[in-house]
């Protein structure tokens, strides 16, 4: 411990000095420097945002920009609920927050955030898009990768944890803690792509296309790229072992249909996809290969292609990955923390010191680099606490400031003089919409996603029995005990589903439904289907990274003038949003419930004029104008 | 369906252009100097009249085996697998057995096997594929089809000029465009533009309450922010209206063909949303991209693409046909793109897999006055390399942007000033057409 915090200390003192000339950052700096292993205090964490602010007011100086005033609490309080828990405060916590009068209340505010079910959930969409996590792949369920990505989000697993778990997982998903290898079962059968992605994601290089060539706009080569490959190298992600086989003979002899397809499942649940083998750290060379420093075909050996060189070998010389993990996530990568501290600094701020995140070349330039460079270390010294990093920045008065009214041109930065005006994202636009349909939104299941055992599209054997057990029970049968289970597995889920239809038809009134839909965007399919609601406004497919979009098309507006605000909540009295406005008797009071649910604010005396002069047959008709038109009012869709 | 006419939507646009094609073409900057130069024949820098007034896109995404498609290679087991060649309506031309129904269209068909490319990423060769150029950097290049809204005067003015059915994220972007030229994204065809009728339980004059009341909410966010994508919403907002209240509407509704032109079409998406292009094209959209996933085959390669061949044969070959018996072949342009090949190399270890394969592939064309029964370009017996006349992803959008009478020759500005022309360096292949 002692000599860790030497070393932080002193590697502070030994590398930042040379980045500040001015007196006035010294002094800054050996302040911070002295509380290098205290940034875990909320004091310190308060300091640690005015030194970024500090920086970001420098700049502002030297660009002769007015930096604009801080937001007001009505706007706060719905970006900072968009923000962190990714949708529109409630009416209740809207109020609450606009009622107190308590200094500190902001600051408040941010940290309980951090701390909620709706914080995981909106991080989960983060980082789903960045992972194009999938929920099936060829109707297999994957779903045991999200389980284990939201529960590291949700105990806020270190950042280089996270990702040395995802680069290092071994063996089954299903076997209980493991659903890491989701992430090699994600490009199955591609190693090179899967190695592509992993340097782009986790250190913001691109070296794709030297998968074929040398790149034509970088310095990598198509051997750096088999380089890195090799540390992967000789991993099989899908089974064809003996078992597997032998089941399949008989499966194909089995007339029976029904233990024929519960054999299926079984077989390609849990004894086809595995991270198998060891790397050994070699790889050959394509056939194809063109240039001169190797022949085809010729074996190479895992190398570094940039960074810490000299790679740690501990006791990891069995795994070669092992070697890659140690070097990706060690603290002296040029980029890993980098890359991790301006990927969430655009997520705060809205735009990145580096754009894009995951384009970095020799020459590449951040808007503010010596911020960057504070920013890197910080992740440091929070131990990759990604929710203290992202709690600091909150804090900043950077953050905080009221929008910019000009959009910088594309390609420039308005060096956060104010925050930029941004459309919601696909899944903060359904979370919204759903805030207003449910209660306690943020902690409602749809029982589609986890991990149930289904049978006749319906959860069985709940409570006895679920993948995970049934993965213990499965691992390490023969061919003969495979069946065997087959057969009793069947009769339990028909007996349990029986019992389920007997309750159903005995009191058809208490009969609940089994999925529910009205959920929040991380709890239903990843990614949704193509035709809903999240998907017309630009949720990711999943196919590429961060593929997700905000442009505006016509379709999105026939949903929100056709679809979804009628079927949800102007034709559903049950609505949070129509119960609220129903408890209230004059019509100003259920404007007031209107715009505060749906704005965080109250109506402008205009706007109440505006609305007093729209003809409308009668009350009813007219407040559900009201709703209608807020919904579809820009002030909702895009965060101020 | 319309005139064929270039918008230059304003009068400023209309002289940027001019002075955009004086720089390029004569080495001037000057705008008025540029109009005394070219006065009133700056159209005649367009090359010559369009051939096509709309374009149907097909995109096979994932690669496309092309040796087990448009380029078989017989009598060579150990690259051409099971599969075996089939015979076309056109002597001398040889599909695979996959494709027979298509073999009966081979005289409608331009067939561009020398397709190559450097591009073997998935996501960077459909990115390719729509822009012509490199993705890197900051910048995101424009599309073909936003491009060509940019450029093409709208048909029909209430409906949107293009339309991207099932397709990528590429497919509905603008790049560094206006996003008012975005192609209107659907997702299944069946559904068509969905939620685009007002619920019966609504007036129109309680809809007109509601538009004006949001309009006047609007009004002060609207005064407050200058952003790209407030100004774009707030347009897209008044096309919406425009739609729902369009008697075109029914140009989405499939359910309105008769049953057996259905059938021909096939009960698949792709089929469906074939037949929807051509509802559309009917209607006056310019630019229809219809998406077709599943060809990255790099497990069991013969399996993957008989399934989808299946589909490809059906749905290709009825929208010729149908296309034909409307009269409208030669007014639209069908293309059939894909972002590279696969190898010639079977990969036993993958079930039968073939890998990505950007060096050679194959392309088509068909209508908008391209020559049918004809094969361009030539690749080697392995079917690994081009050896004849070599086509570049950018050639073939060079090629689809002169047939719509496009300026390919135009380099228009990205906001940061470089100058972008709409098939980069690429060069329409004349040849095709006749």
């Amino acid at each position: 411990m002692f000599e860790e915090a030497v070393m932080l200390i002193s590697r502070r003192l030994f590398t930042i000095p040379t980045l500040f000339m001015g007196v006035v950052w010294a002094a800054v700096w050996v302040e911070a420097g002295e509380h290098a292993l205290a940034v875990s205090a909320t004091r310190d964490r308060q300091e640690a945002a005015r030194a970024i602010d500090r920086f970001i007011d420098d700049t502002l100086r030297k660009k002769r920009l007015e930096p604009l005033p801080i937001t007001s609490d009505e706007q706060f309080v719905r970006r900072i609920y968009l923000d962190e828990v990714g949708r529109i405060p409630t009416l209740a916590e809207a109020r609450e927050f606009l009622d107190s009068k308590e200094p500190g209340k902001r600051a408040r505010l941010i940290e309980s955030l951090l701390q909620s079910a709706g914080h995981v959930s909106h991080q989960f969409n983060f980082w789903a898009d960045i992972l194009r996590v999938k929920g099936h792949d060829g109707g297999i369920s994957r779903a045991f990768y999200i389980i284990w990505i939201k529960q590291s989000l949700a105990s806020n697993k270190p950042y280089d944890q996270f990702v040395r778990e995802l680069v290092t997982a071994s063996g089954s998903g299903w076997q209980r803690g493991n659903g890491a290898v989701g992430y090699y079962f994600r490009d199955r059968g591609m190693p090179l792509d899967n190695m592509a992605n992993t340097l782009r994601i986790f250190t913001g290089t691109r070296v794709a296309c030297a998968q074929c060539h040398d790149h034509p706009h970088d310095r990598w080569t198509r051997r750096q790229m088999y380089e890195m490959a090799a540390f992967t190298s000789n991993l099989t992600t899908d089974n064809t072992d003996e078992l597997f086989k032998a089941i399949y003979k008989v499966e194909k002899a089995t007339t029976d249909e029904e233990l024929r397809h519960l054999s299926q499942v079984l077989r390609n649940t849990y004894h086809r996809d595995r991270v198998l083998g060891t790397s050994d750290g070699t790889i050959q060379l394509p056939a194809d290969y063109q240039y001169e420093d190797a022949k085809p075909g010729e074996k190479i050996v895992a190398h570094a292609i940039f960074g810490p060189t000299d790679l740690p070998s501990g006791e990891s010389n069995s795994d070669y990955r092992d070697r890659f993990g140690d070097w990706l996530t060690s603290p002296e990568h040029p980029r890993f923390t980098q890359v991790i501290a301006n990927r969430l600094w655009k997520r705060v701020m809205g735009q990145g010191l580096i754009e894009p995140v995951d384009d970095l070349r020799d020459d590449t330039q951040a808007t503010h680099p010596e911020l960057l460079e504070y920013l890197t270390q910080l992740m440091k010294d929070l131990n990759y606490d990604m929710r203290a990093y992202m709690q600091v920045l909150y804090h900043t008065q950077t953050y905080q400031r009221s929008v910019d009214p000009e959009e910088p041109s594309e390609g420039e930065s308005n060096y956060y003089r104010g925050r930029l005006l941004t459309r919601m994202s696909a899944e903060q636009a359904w979370d919204s919409l759903m805030t207003l349909v449910v209660p306690e939104v943020d902690t409602r299941e749809s029982g589609l996603s986890g991990s149930a055992i289904y049978f006749g599209d319906r959860p069985v054997l709940v409570g006895k029995e679920d993948m995970y057990t049934r993965f213990d029970e499965v691992k390490d049968h023969t061919v003969d005990q495979h069946w065997e289970f087959v057969a009793a597995e069947l009769k339990a889920m028909k007996d349990d589903l029986q019992v389920q239809l007997d309750a159903e038809r005995a009191a058809p009134n208490d009969v609940k439904p089994i999925f529910n839909f009205e959920v929040r965007a991380s709890e239903l399919g990843a990614p949704a289907e193509p035709s809903h609601f999240l998907r017309t406004f630009g949720q990711s497919n999943r196919e590429f990274i961060e593929g997700g979009s905000t442009a505006s098309n016509v379709t999105q507006f026939l949903s929100m003038f056709n679809g979804l605000v009628e079927s949800h909540l102007l034709q559903n009295p049950e609505s949070e949003l129509m119960q609220h406005m129903a408890s209230k008797d004059s019509p100003s009071e259920k404007c007031d419930i209107a715009f505060l649910s749906i704005l965080g604010r109250l109506p402008t005396d205009e706007e109440r004029a505006m609305i007093a002069a729209t003809s409308a047959t009668d009350d009813f008709r007219r407040h559900q104008n009201v709703v209608w038109a807020l919904l579809n009012s820009q002030e909702f869709l895009f965060v101020q | 369906m319309c005139r064929h006419d270039f918008s230059f939507g304003d009068e400023r646009s209309r002289r940027r252009f001019i002075a955009d094609a004086a720089k390029a073409l004569l080495g001037v900057g000057v705008a008025p100097m540029a109009s005394q130069v070219l006065g009133v024949e700056f159209p005649a820098l367009l090359g010559r009249p369009a051939r096509a007034q709309s374009v149907v896109y097909l995109n096979l995404m994932g690669g496309v085996s092309h040796i087990d498609t448009f380029d078989p290679k017989p009598n060579q087991p150990e690259i051409q697998g099971p599969v075996k060649p089939l015979a076309t309506n056109v002597p001398g031309i040889h599909v695979t057995e996959y494709l027979p129904k298509i073999a009966g269209q081979m005289d409608k068909l331009a067939v561009i096997r020398s397709m190559t490319s450097h591009q073997g990423d998935h996501i960077a060769a459909q990115y390719l594929l729509h822009r012509s150029h490199q993705e890197g950097g900051t910048l995101s290049h424009p599309t073909l089809a936003a491009w060509a809204m940019r450029s093409l005067n709208k048909c029909n003015p209430d409906l949107p000029g293009s339309v991207s059915i099932a397709g990528n994220d590429d497919s509905v972007s603008t790049g560094f465009l206006d996003l008012k030229y975005a192609p209107v994204p659907i997702g299944d065809p069946s559904q068509g533009l969905p939620d685009s009728r007002r619920p019966a339980y609504v007036s129109d004059s309680q809809l007109e309450s509601r538009l004006s009341l949001t309009r006047a909410f609007n009004q002060e966010f609207h005064e407050r922010y200058h952003y790209r994508q407030t100004i774009a919403h707030a347009r897209m907002f008044a096309d919406a209206v425009r739609l729902m209240r369009s008697r075109d509407l029914k140009a989405f509704d499939i359910s309105q063909e008769p049953a057996p032109t259905s059938a021909q079409y096939g009960p698949h998406p792709f089929g469906q949303g074939c037949m929807l292009a051509r509802r559309l094209v009917e209607h006056g959209l310019r630019f229809v991209e219809v998406g077709f996933g599943g060809w990255d085959t790099h497990y069991d390669n013969f399996g993957m693409v008989a399934e989808n061949s299946v589909v490809l044969d059906q749905s290709l070959s009825a929208l010729l046909v149908d296309l034909k018996q409307r009269g409208m072949l030669e007014s639209t342009l069908v293309v059939v793109a894909t972002e590279f090949g696969r190898t010639p190399k079977i990969n036993e270890a993958h079930k039968d897999g073939r890998d990505h394969h950007p060096n050679a592939f194959s392309c088509l064309m068909a209508g908008g006055g391209v020559d049918g029964g004809q094969v361009y370009g030539e690749t080697d017996a392995q079917g690994a390399e081009v050896i004849d006349r070599g086509v570049s992803i950018p050639d073939l959008n060079a090629t689809i942007g002169w047939a719509l009478g496009l300026p390919i020759d135009e380099q228009i500005a990205s906001p940061s000033g470089q100058l972008f022309r709409i098939a980069d360096e690429g060069q329409p292949l004349k040849e095709l057409f006749s």
